[in-house]
C-alpha cells in the first residue's frame, strides 16, 4: 500500500493506494502517529484507490481512530469504492466512521465542524 | 469443473502471493467482480488465521488452498498445519465497534453461502471450506449486462 500525505487548511490529508491488510496497518498507524506528533489533529483518508481491505486493516483503522480521538482530533473518510464501503457496512464501522462521499465534502465539513 | 490447487510457507509476504494468486484465478474465469471482491475477502481472512494462528508464522509449515470452480458455485479449503478447534462456529458475539480485531470469521460467515470446519487427514492441521454460490450474484450480472 502506498501513502501520500498534503496538507490543506491545517487538515493532513492521506491517499491510500493499493491494499490496507494484515501486512500495511502498521505502515498507516506509523504515518498516523507522525502526524499527531506533530499537533496536527484534522486527518482525512482518501480511500479512492484503496483497492482492497480486510479485518486486518479494518483493526488498523480503529486503531488509528482511537489514537486520533485521545489527540481529540477528527478523522475523515471518503471516496469509497462500492466493495470497500460494503465492508464497512457489514462490519457496522460506518457507524463509528465519519464516511463522506468525497474529498471536497469531507474538508468542507472542516470548516463548519468545530474540532474537538 | 476447473481445480486449482496452491501452497504456500508461512509467511508474512505469502500474504500478497496469495492475494494475486486469487485473483488472477478469478479474472481469468470471468468470475463477477463483487463475487470475486468477496472471495478473495473471505480467503484473505482464512489465510490469515492459518498464518497467525494455525501455523504461528513457522515458514517450514504449510497452508493449502485448494479452489474449484464450477457453473453455480466456487469452493475454497483452506488448509494449515495447526491445531486449531474445528467445533469452533464463530466468532462470540461481540457488540463493541470499537475493538481492533474479531471480524475475520463474521465476515467469512457473512460472505460465503456456507462455512465448515475439519480437521484434515493429510497436514492433521485445520481446514476451513467455504462455499459461494453463484446465483447470488447473477441478477447483478443481468441487470450489468442489460
Amino acid at each position: 500500500m502506498e501513502i501520500s500525505r498534503r496538507d490543506e487548511d491545517m487538515v493532513a490529508i492521506l491517499s491510500l493506494t493499493g491494499r490496507l491488510d494484515l501486512a500495511n496497518g502498521n505502515k498507516l498507524k506509523d504515518e498516523i502517529k507522525s502526524i499527531l506528533d506533530n499537533d496536527v489533529t484534522a486527518i482525512h483518508l482518501c480511500l479512492k484507490d484503496l483497492e482492497f481491505v480486510n479485518s486486518s486493516g479494518l483493526g488498523a483503522m480503529v486503531s488509528i481512530m482511537k489514537e486520533i480521538r485521545l489527540h481529540r482530533g477528527r478523522l475523515t473518510l471518503s471516496d469509497m469504492a462500492d466493495y470497500v464501503r460494503e465492508v464497512f457496512d457489514i462490519t457496522q464501522l460506518s457507524h463509528i466512521f465519519e464516511i463522506f462521499p468525497s474529498e471536497e465534502e469531507a474538508l468542507r465539513s472542516y470548516q463548519t465542524v468545530p474540532q474537538a | 469443473m476447473i481445480t486449482t490447487k496452491f501452497r504456500y510457507n508461512s509467511l508474512a509476504e505469502s500474504e500478497d502471493t496469495m492475494y494475486r494468486d486469487i485473483k488472477k484465478l478469478l479474472l481469468d474465469n470471468n468470475i463477477h467482480p463483487r463475487l470475486s471482491f468477496h472471495i478473495i475477502l473471505a480467503l484473505s481472512e482464512a489465510f490469515s488465521n492459518a498464518l497467525i494462528h494455525g501455523n504461528k508464522l513457522n515458514p517450514d509449515r504449510a497452508i493449502l488452498i485448494n479452489m474449484t470452480i464450477n457453473n453455480d458455485e466456487i469452493t475454497a479449503d483452506i488448509i494449515d498445519e495447526g491445531c486449531g478447534d474445528p467445533k469452533r462456529s464463530g466468532d462470540q458475539i461481540n457488540c463493541d465497534l470499537w475493538r481492533e480485531n474479531g471480524r475475520g470469521l463474521m465476515l467469512m460467515e457473512t460472505l460465503s453461502s456456507n462455512i465448515t470446519y475439519c480437521r484434515n487427514d493429510s497436514t492433521g492441521g485445520l481446514q476451513v471450506s467455504m462455499r459461494f454460490d453463484k446465483s447470488r450474484y447473477k441478477m447483478e450480472e443481468e441487470k450489468v449486462e442489460k
